[in-house]
């Protein structure tokens, strides 16, 4: 039997001993810190842990959501097609975290495990997302059907922020749509792509991107 | 924001509007709204309506800053489509379906306060146009500012009557989506389990998405002038010049 590494920080001995390896037996590779996630065609998976404080006590959170891979804008952080699981937490006890960890694991396949298998293609990603004109502008590409996305990303540029306030009056917005310059720029930069007829090699290079980004090279 | 809970309704605040008519009128009909109530104003192009309706709110000293006991008066002010499914703009005690933003109150409690309190509503709604109406005086800067990134049926009946077909068709997909709004909820009961949920189209999308185009044009149609006679607005529709 493979010997383990028992570490000092009951903490970090749940997560590195029972955690990360039942997660990479599922295809998982490790990214940023406590942050895990699995390529699945045009998606991926994620997974990450958190802490926090409920009363006297501390709890794990675990957030699962689906992701799509070529979509510059939206963040892994987003769990809007995904949920939360939480849990309490022993930090002080080395077997408390241990039993905690693998009471998540249960959780997890029970949860987030069913609801990656329920988001299967691209078409269920989109019904997670539809009342957000950039994630089905970028499933639209994903499917390549770029009419539609062209439309989508075109509605999603003309978008102003409301730049007056309820009380009439104006307010201050760093541009007009009323989004990060970042994301206008993913967005004109993918219309762009569209309009010139290099979808293809748009999709390409922020697939490489973002596995990069996340350590998952291919 | 006012709560409708203590407004004055009805004759009370037709016969109130009316006494303080005569020192807004002017103000307001020089920026192009008109009114058939005295309580409801509206200026109207194409499919896009700017109104504002002056509310009359009873506070005791203290509610709300007010420094004098008495009826106080300010106004709800909005923009809304005319084929939004369902308009109803300051119809009735409540407003249900147009959840508008609204000025500051002047109180009114005795006929000298009339002047300074329509200078302060003529002053609001000045600032209003110029400020808020400058923004959204066209049916797709409406659209701009309130219905881009999503799908909704207003914005599939605007581009319908708009005869852009495939777009509207573009936003109805999303909101007859076999998949539309799957999520993994957690109940109250249970925060440790999700269940995978969906929300189905309502019965007006379903039905609205397998009619023909001239079929969905006179839904439009119908629609619009629906919400003309349930809002009682029929006499912005009457003079050509509003059009």
């Amino acid at each position: 039997m493979k010997q383990v590494r028992q570490l000092k920080d009951p903490t970090r001995n749940a997560i590195r001993n029972v955690i990360e390896p039942w997660l990479s037996n599922s295809g998982f590779v490790p990214a940023e810190k406590m942050s895990f996630n699995r390529l699945r065609g045009p998606l991926i998976d994620h997974i990450s842990f958190e802490f926090g404080r409920w009363g006297r006590g501390e709890v794990i959170y675990a957030y699962f959501s689906v992701h799509l891979v070529e979509d510059p804008v939206t963040s892994l952080h987003t769990h809007h097609a995904g949920g939360r699981l939480g849990a309490s937490w022993y930090p002080e006890d080395r077997d408390a975290c241990k039993a905690a960890a693998e009471a998540m694991l249960d959780n997890l396949r029970l949860s987030a495990f069913l609801w990656f298998d329920e988001i299967d293609s691209i078409s269920k990603y989109e019904g997670a997302w539809f009342d957000s004109g950039i994630a089905v502008a970028f499933a639209a590409i994903a499917r390549s059907d770029v009419e539609l996305a062209r439309i989508y990303l075109r509605d999603a540029l003309a978008r102003k922020a409301p730049v007056v306030y309820s009380s009439g009056y104006p307010g201050w917005r760093s541009n007009e749509h009323g989004r990060s310059q970042d994301e206008v720029d993913a967005l004109t930069d993918a219309l762009a792509a569209i309009e010139s007829g290099t979808v293809d090699v748009w999709r390409r290079k922020i697939r490489e991107q973002r596995l990069n980004e996340l350590g998952m090279k291919r | 924001m006012f709560s409708s809970s203590d407004q004055v309704v009805g004759d009370e605040l037709r016969s109130i509007c009316g006494d303080l008519l005569p020192f807004i009128d002017a103000t307001f009909r020089q920026l192009g709204f008109s009114t058939n109530d005295g309580v409801r104003f509206f200026r109207r192009k194409g499919h896009l309506l700017h109104y504002f309706k002056l509310v009359i709110k009873s506070l005791r000293q203290g509610d709300d800053g007010a420094r004098t006991d008495g009826n106080h008066i300010g106004f709800h002010f909005g923009e809304a489509l005319d084929l939004a499914p369902g308009l109803l703009i300051g119809r009735g005690k409540t407003e249900a379906a147009v959840v508008a933003p609204s000025t500051g109150v002047y109180p009114i409690t005795k006929s000298s306060h009339f002047p300074k309190a329509s200078r302060s509503l003529c002053t609001a709604l000045q600032d209003i146009d110029q400020y808020r109406w400058t923004q959204i005086q066209s049916e797709n800067e409406y659209v701009d500012f309130h219905l881009r990134c999503a799908p909704s049926m207003e914005k599939v009946y605007l581009l319908t009557a708009q005869e852009k077909h495939d777009e509207a068709n573009a936003w109805l997909r999303l909101l007859v989506h076999d998949s539309r709004a799957l999520r993994a909820a957690s109940s109250n009961d249970n925060t440790e389990r999700f269940d995978i949920c969906k929300d189905p189209p309502g019965e007006a999308e379903a039905t609205f998405s397998l009619l023909s185009l001239p079929q969905r044009v006179r839904v439009v149609e119908a629609g619009t002038w629906k919400n003309i006679e349930r809002n009682d607005l029929g006499f912005l529709y009457e003079t050509s010049s509003a059009a």
